[in-house]
């Protein structure tokens, strides 16, 4: 084979990758673009072009931000200006009135030979209709737990007239049959605040109402809250609480409902020994612990402690019965305040939950608040 | 002594059964309305001592029926029932003068005692300034 055959099976070879390359790029349903540094779009696949209503080539040489969000310079809220300056990859749900739809949009970076970034790939996914469903599905729950509030009040205050011996006497089997009753309405009724509570949260209903507060206060008061089902549990309560952490911007009510959960699961999970309660100083904020020797949780459950209606190999003893909520609206909540919470466990030893929450920052805290 | 009246206005009548059951125990005779416009009425007519108004009622809200009753009578004590003890609307009824709420979810009985000896008092007390 003389240089110019050669050349031409190479060239043939080489044609037959790029076709095969532009058939897959094509073939994907995202919409996906390349841009160099400067913004312009350099490639787009045929799902790009028919979500613009237009021909690639048409596309190809504007800048970005002036074609998706007819912007005269970068759009703040552009995944890419995050990737610029970190060079990392980020996926963010995009919602420009511009575009009037909600995108979840991944860029990733492009290095070239010398390893720096020559640009970007920004792939998107239509998801308006998967929004829409969430917040559907939010205000449905909300619904529900309204219209099924009457009918269980009526259930509670029948029952507890019975008890109260109105309608006239009851024998003791009764009134136990009734307690057992009671008891399950309320439990129900803890299930509704609790998935209402949840429904609002994600569905942005929830707004924090934030103060300066200061946390061990919060602490003392929410493990002082529980002070008699620990002892009554034959518990003991240990409280490390550092008074001179200062304050965090945060709402009372929803810090005090977290430690509530988390204070309550350790009582709830523990049969014998401490709940350690501690809350220090930690720079830029400030770290709770609520650790128990309780039975603790095992390494393949651990991830999912945060989800929704989790239920896994613990075994509570007596006393209130949890909702399965409790933990995703702890988290929930510390998610709003731009802290963060986390997990350790060790089956038989016991749990450890902490969270942080950061000191006052005006320019990022108060948007959210 | 003779017993003192409550109305009580709700459009759940099983609501009003458990309600009117709890009262009498307490020694109160109790009429019901089941919308607004019959509140207003029994009002006018059979002048309770107290009611106590569903927030959330078709065709006229409990809001609006405090609203109605606040001018004709500014003093007659109404207690909102409502299933949540935040919200727009829990707000708007502070504002129109509702003397205190009943929230559904929580223990009735313990609520149903609290009015009921506010009230007492609150008779006692205009007895002796009387």
């Amino acid at each position: 084979m003389n240089n110019a055959d050669s050349l031409k099976k190479r060239v043939a070879e080489l044609e037959k990758a790029n076709r095969e390359l532009n058939n897959v790029f094509n073939s994907m349903e995202d919409i996906i673009f390349v841009i160099d540094k400067d913004n312009v779009i350099t490639r787009v696949n045929n799902a790009c072009a028919s979500f613009f209503k237009t021909e690639p080539q048409d596309i190809i040489g504007k800048k970005c931000h002036e074609l998706v969000h007819g912007l005269g310079k970068p759009w703040p809220g552009c995944p890419f200006e995050k990737t610029k300056q970190d060079k990392k990859t980020h996926t963010e749900e995009v919602n420009d009135p511009n575009i009037g739809l909600t995108l979840l949009v991944t860029v990733s970076p492009i290095f070239n030979e010398k390893g720096e970034m020559s640009g970007a790939v920004h792939a998107a996914k239509n998801i308006t209709e998967h929004v829409k469903l969430d917040e559907f599905k939010s205000d449905f729950i909300s619904t529900v737990s309204h219209e099924l509030r009457t009918p269980l009040s009526i259930i509670k205050e029948g029952i507890s007239l019975v008890l109260d011996k109105i309608p006239g006497e009851i024998n003791e089997k009764q009134v136990k049959i009734l307690n057992i009753s009671k008891y399950n309405t309320d439990r129900l009724a803890r299930i509704i605040d609790d998935l209402l509570d949840i429904s609002k949260i994600e569905a942005g209903k929830v707004r924090l109402k934030r103060s300066l507060i200061n946390v061990s206060d919060v602490v003392r008061q929410a493990a002082g809250s529980f002070e008699f089902k620990i002892k009554e549990k034959g518990l003991e309560m240990r409280l490390d609480i550092d008074e001179t952490i200062g304050t965090v911007w945060a709402d009372t009510d929803r810090i005090t409902q977290v430690l509530t959960n988390l204070i309550g699961n350790a009582v709830k999970f523990t049969n014998s020994g401490h709940i350690d309660i501690s809350c220090k100083d930690e720079g830029d904020g400030v770290v709770c612990l609520v650790s128990d020797t309780g039975v603790g949780i095992s390494k393949d459950d651990l991830p999912k402690v945060f989800n929704k209606f989790q239920q896994f190999g613990r075994t509570a003893g007596a006393g209130d019965k949890g909702t399965g909520l409790g933990l995703s609206i702890a988290k929930n909540i510390i998610d709003m305040h731009n802290g963060a919470i986390w997990v350790e466990s060790e089956p038989g030893k016991g749990t450890k939950f902490t969270f942080k929450l950061h000191r006052y920052t005006p320019a990022k805290e108060a948007p959210r608040s | 002594m003779a017993k003192r009246k409550i109305l009580i206005v709700d459009n759940e009548p099983d609501f009003l059964e458990v309600m009117r059951t709890r009262l009498e125990a307490n020694n109160y005779e109790v009429t019901i309305a089941a919308n607004g416009a019959e509140a207003l009425n029994h009002i006018k007519n059979d002048k309770p001592d107290a009611v106590l108004l569903d927030i959330m009622m078709p065709d006229m809200d409990g809001l609006e029926v405090l609203r109605r009753i606040r001018k004709m009578d500014e003093g007659l004590p109404v207690y909102i029932i409502t299933a949540f003890s935040t919200g727009e609307r829990f707000k708007a009824a502070n504002k129109l003068g509702a003397s205190g709420f009943i929230v559904k979810t929580d223990d009735l009985a313990k609520q149903v005692g609290n009015i009921t000896s506010a009230l007492d008092m609150s008779a006692r007390f205009h007895k002796k300034g009387k």
